[in-house]
């Protein structure tokens, strides 16, 4: 049973999705698809096994001191750490008030002056100093605007004015990251105020950190460690290759004759400098060995490849082939 | 350092050479590399027939169509698609086109989403008139949607054939798909067929070539832009017609870039330089590595022929 059953599956899992192409009625189309869809859901767990595996074979190295065990140590916790800032964590401490507003109907900075007769004052006070403050609209403070200093709290004159039925028009603050940094670092505030002539209100915002893909921990780590890192491991490629070309790419016999003879044209002609030299004809003549007797080549080994693939579907369909199983 | 024995005889160039550091090789890679960044030449490229040829197919697409794009490159390959990746999506743009964008490359979506920020959220020609294409700020779920990474490889390519709303069953806010105004009337790529284009940026395993194999059935409009080194696996597909239009390499991508002449700065016109110089190097490094061997083949040839006399 420990094997019949997995080979049943297998027969009955390479059948269906080979039908799937060749008997497109509504009933096998659906069950094929169906059964992809149990790829994709198994890819996706793999991944979690993957980390599993990870943490598995790395810890006791790194518990036990066996040799490379500090690199070990430094991918574990690099996986941690890219982990940990990969989740949207924020959502989970996020307060549900995201900051308080005090309203006060008389303002120190207007108390007999003129302008309380229409006017009152909004505090914007808390949070970063480069933060973007705008109050109905308009900026009334953008640390990325040439010239302009950072600085909390910022405070406002603000027109009241009312409408044609005699209220207040409420203002709008709102309190967001600076253009200076995409994507933002913290999530937006928006608050609607009605304030009285001589009136004085004070936000202070709480402006959530934003972490997961779109956050600025996660952005930092993948562009100034991942990505550098993983373009210089390519880019060392450069260096191998001129090394392998001065020692190995020798002309050895015709075969290696004719194999340096095409390398050299495709090179010269694939580089600008080469077309702008030989007056393009040597452009035209890399474009050929490309575009046929390389076409040719390449078909030749992907249909031969196609077929042996096909070859080995139909044993390990039919059971003959069975390594997929962990045994012999 | 170490000293010439007295008695020893003098050692020819040919032997210096052979036996020269390798790491002089890596300063001469390392120097055509560098220099022409600082120094450009600034040769022109001269677009080849597939690059035409891809942007003749994007160029015809009516405007204002929805195209569905696959981005599947990590950092490493940045330089070889990264201009294509700008270019189209400025060329998309300008035709004021709506974008979905899917990636199967667990490593593409902060530059996926980097593009979009750069040029589909940005304003590219600020003292242009406020109506310019170029100036439209492209809003997300109307205009553009990223649906993110989905593992899976050729199983998600598959489904996206059957069904987009399968593979993709949610945005990545966890909207679902199928009520987004940019997804009406998208059941799988196959509605990307009357109404545009599918557009690949692929370096590699799962991709292009996955996506040709899997979804060619549907005889959908595909264009193309890989690694240099992918071009020999894709070049049949592009001979066959079953692709549209092949960009192979930084190569092809500077040639992209020139056709469609994106605002800012040109990256691939700029790696061109460093490709022109760089290949130059490895092209010497072949005719000197060769000249040594004759020479040596040669001498040994000799101690042979005095040896038998």
């Amino acid at each position: 049973m420990k094997k019949t059953l997995p080979l049943l599956l297998t027969f009955f899992v390479g059948v269906v999705g080979a039908m799937g192409y060749f008997v497109p009625a509504g009933g096998m189309t659906k069950l094929s698809s169906t059964l992809n869809d149990f790829g994709i859901i198994i890819a996706a767990v793999a991944f979690v096994l993957g980390g599993i595996n990870i943490v598995q074979v790395n810890i006791p190295i790194v518990v036990r001191r066996r040799p490379d065990w500090g690199y070990k140590l430094v991918m574990l916790l690099s996986a941690v750490a890219v982990l940990l800032v990969g989740f949207r964590l924020h959502e989970f401490w996020s307060p549900a008030e995201k900051g308080t507003v005090s309203v006060s109907p008389v303002s120190d900075m207007l108390v007999g002056t003129p302008e309380a007769a229409d006017t009152a004052i909004i505090v914007v006070d808390g949070g970063p100093r480069d933060l973007l403050v705008k109050i109905d609209g308009k900026t009334v403070l953008d640390p990325a605007r040439p010239g302009e200093p950072a600085r909390m709290p910022i405070r406002a004159r603000v027109r009241v004015e009312k409408d044609a039925a005699g209220n207040v028009i409420p203002h709008v603050v709102n309190v967001s990251d600076t253009a200076r940094t995409t994507p933002p670092r913290y999530d937006e505030y928006e608050v609607s105020i009605s304030l009285v002539a001589g009136g004085e209100a004070t936000v202070k915002p709480h402006l959530t950190y934003l972490l997961g893909p779109e956050g600025q921990p996660y952005l930092w780590l993948f562009n100034y460690i991942f990505a550098p890192c993983n373009a210089t491991m390519f880019a060392l490629l450069a260096f191998f290759i001129t090394s392998a070309a001065f020692r190995a790419f020798r002309l050895r016999n015709v075969e290696s004759g004719l194999l340096l003879g095409a390398a050299m044209l495709v090179m010269m002609g694939t580089i600008p400098l080469g077309a702008e030299l030989s007056q393009t004809w040597l452009y035209r003549l890399q474009e050929w060995i490309l575009s046929v007797p390389t076409v040719a080549g390449r078909r030749a080994i992907m249909m031969g490849a196609a077929l042996g693939a096909v070859a080995i579907g139909l044993r390990v369909i039919l059971g003959l082939e069975r390594s997929h199983l962990g045994g012999d | 350092m170490s000293a010439t024995p007295a008695n020893a005889a003098p050692r020819g160039i040919m032997e210096r050479l052979r036996t020269m550091d390798r790491r002089w090789l890596f300063l001469c890679m390392g120097l055509a590399i560098v220099l022409p960044i600082f120094f450009p030449i600034g040769l022109p490229a001269l677009p080849g027939d597939a690059t035409v040829d891809t942007y003749d197919a994007v160029a015809s697409i009516k405007d204002g169509s929805r195209v569905f794009m696959s981005i599947d490159f990590d950092p490493a390959s940045r330089p070889e698609l990264e201009p294509f990746a700008k270019s189209v999506l400025v060329q998309l743009k300008r035709k004021r086109c709506k974008i979905v964008i899917v990636s199967l490359w667990e490593y593409a979506p902060p530059l996926i989403n980097g593009y979009v920020r750069s040029i589909l959220q940005a304003p590219l020609n600020p003292g242009g008139p406020p109506d310019d294409p170029l100036n439209k700020i492209y809003e997300r779920k109307t205009d553009f949607i990223f649906l993110g990474f989905k593992s899976g490889k050729q199983a998600v390519i598959n489904t996206l054939g059957q069904s987009l709303p399968t593979a993709y069953p949610t945005t990545q806010e966890g909207e679902p798909v199928g009520t987004i105004p940019i997804m009406e009337g998208i059941r799988s790529v196959q509605d990307f067929k009357d109404s545009g284009i599918l557009i690949l940026i692929s370096a590699g395993f799962p991709g292009a070539k996955e996506y040709v194999e899997l979804l060619s059935r549907y005889e959908l409009p595909i264009v193309v832009s890989t690694t240099a080194v992918s071009r020999t696996d894709l070049q049949p597909f592009y001979s066959s017609g079953q692709l549209k239009g092949l960009v192979a390499g930084m190569q092809g991508a500077a040639e992209y870039e020139q056709l469609v002449n994106p605002p800012g700065e040109q990256l691939g016109k700029k790696g061109l330089d460093v490709l022109n110089i760089g290949t130059l190097v490895i092209i010497l490094a072949i005719v000197l590595g060769n000249l040594i061997y004759l020479a040596e083949r040669r001498q040994q040839k000799r101690a042979q022929s005095g040896g038998a006399s």
